[in-house]
């Protein structure tokens, strides 16, 4: 797994590569974690690079959602391949947090 | 004719390896692949990896392959870390059987056992605060599979046996050119 921040105009979109797994979970939190703590709170994942997702990178997606919509931000999930969705909707994730078929649509949604 | 039989259970000698058997004049009807990892966390990537490589060599359609490389993660990471918490590491064996109907894989370790029963089912429709963080890991398993069967502390380890039919019109065994 590959994970990188990068500040655009209406959000700060991080961009996960790569398995999403038991392994790889702890440093994406970490990562997402630190991302909030200096004040990105207005975030877009970017999945396109994701190939695969675990219950474990599930955690990974909700514990940042708490901690952005603590700090008065969101959380909000773009781009992602059809495998990662099928496990966010089974999961229920669905319900709780945005989804959007591209990065560009998930920035436009933070447009004030 | 031939009927396809199908090891759900491997035999005494814990299944056999890499075995493709052919019914006369017929196309192949079970290939069975056995894995065995020590239940480092690291290791989780492999057997994934391995079962979806031999769901894929057998022709398995993809929402079947991405089935059974999803539960196997979930079960062999609930395995290193619960079955082997607080343990020395120990062995994880994964058998996949595919068969032209549907695909057995069978897991098998030697740490703690769980009680199914004892599981609670898995939060779907709170609100985001209310979400608790985990436990969708079982609930994945039972989502994706038409069957799940446990035998705790069985003679040579835990056994959790997962059943999927294939898709209809997903053909095993078509000739490779």
């Amino acid at each position: 797994m590959d994970i990188t921040g990068e500040s655009r105009e209406l959000a700060h979109v991080v961009m996960i590569s790569g398995s999403l797994d038991a392994v790889t979970a702890d440093q994406a939190t970490s990562f997402l974690s630190t991302q909030i703590r200096e004040g990105h709170t207005h975030l877009v994942v970017d999945l396109a690079r994701l190939e695969y997702v675990s219950s474990a990178g599930l955690r990974v997606f909700l514990t940042a959602l708490k901690e952005a919509r603590q700090q008065g931000g969101d959380l909000r999930l773009a781009a992602p391949h059809r495998n990662v969705q099928k496990v966010l909707e089974m999961s229920g994730f669905t319900s709780i947090l945005k989804l959007y078929a591209d990065l560009d649509a998930a920035l436009a949604s933070y447009t004030p | 004719m031939s009927k396809a039989r199908v090891p759900g259970e491997p035999g005494p000698a814990g299944g056999r390896r890499g075995g493709t058997r052919r019914a006369a004049g017929g196309p192949t009807v079970t290939v069975t692949r056995e894995m065995t990892q020590d239940s480092h966390v690291e290791n989780m990537a492999r057997l994934r990896d391995f079962v979806e490589d031999a769901c894929r060599q057998a022709g398995v359609d993809e929402d079947t392959v991405f089935a059974f490389k999803l539960a196997v993660d979930e079960a062999c990471t609930n395995i290193v870390m619960h079955g082997y918490a607080g343990r020395a590491p120990g062995p994880i064996t994964v058998t996949c059987a595919c068969a032209p109907q549907q695909v057995v894989v069978t897991i098998t370790d030697f740490g703690r056992s769980f009680d199914p029963a004892a599981l609670r089912p898995a939060d779907r429709s709170s609100d985001w605060m209310d979400r608790p963080i985990g436990g969708l890991g079982l609930f994945l398993i039972q989502e994706l599979m038409d069957e799940v069967r446990y035998q705790a502390g069985a003679p040579g380890g835990n056994r959790l046996t997962l059943v999927k039919q294939r898709a209809p019109g997903a053909a095993p065994g078509t000739p490779r050119a």
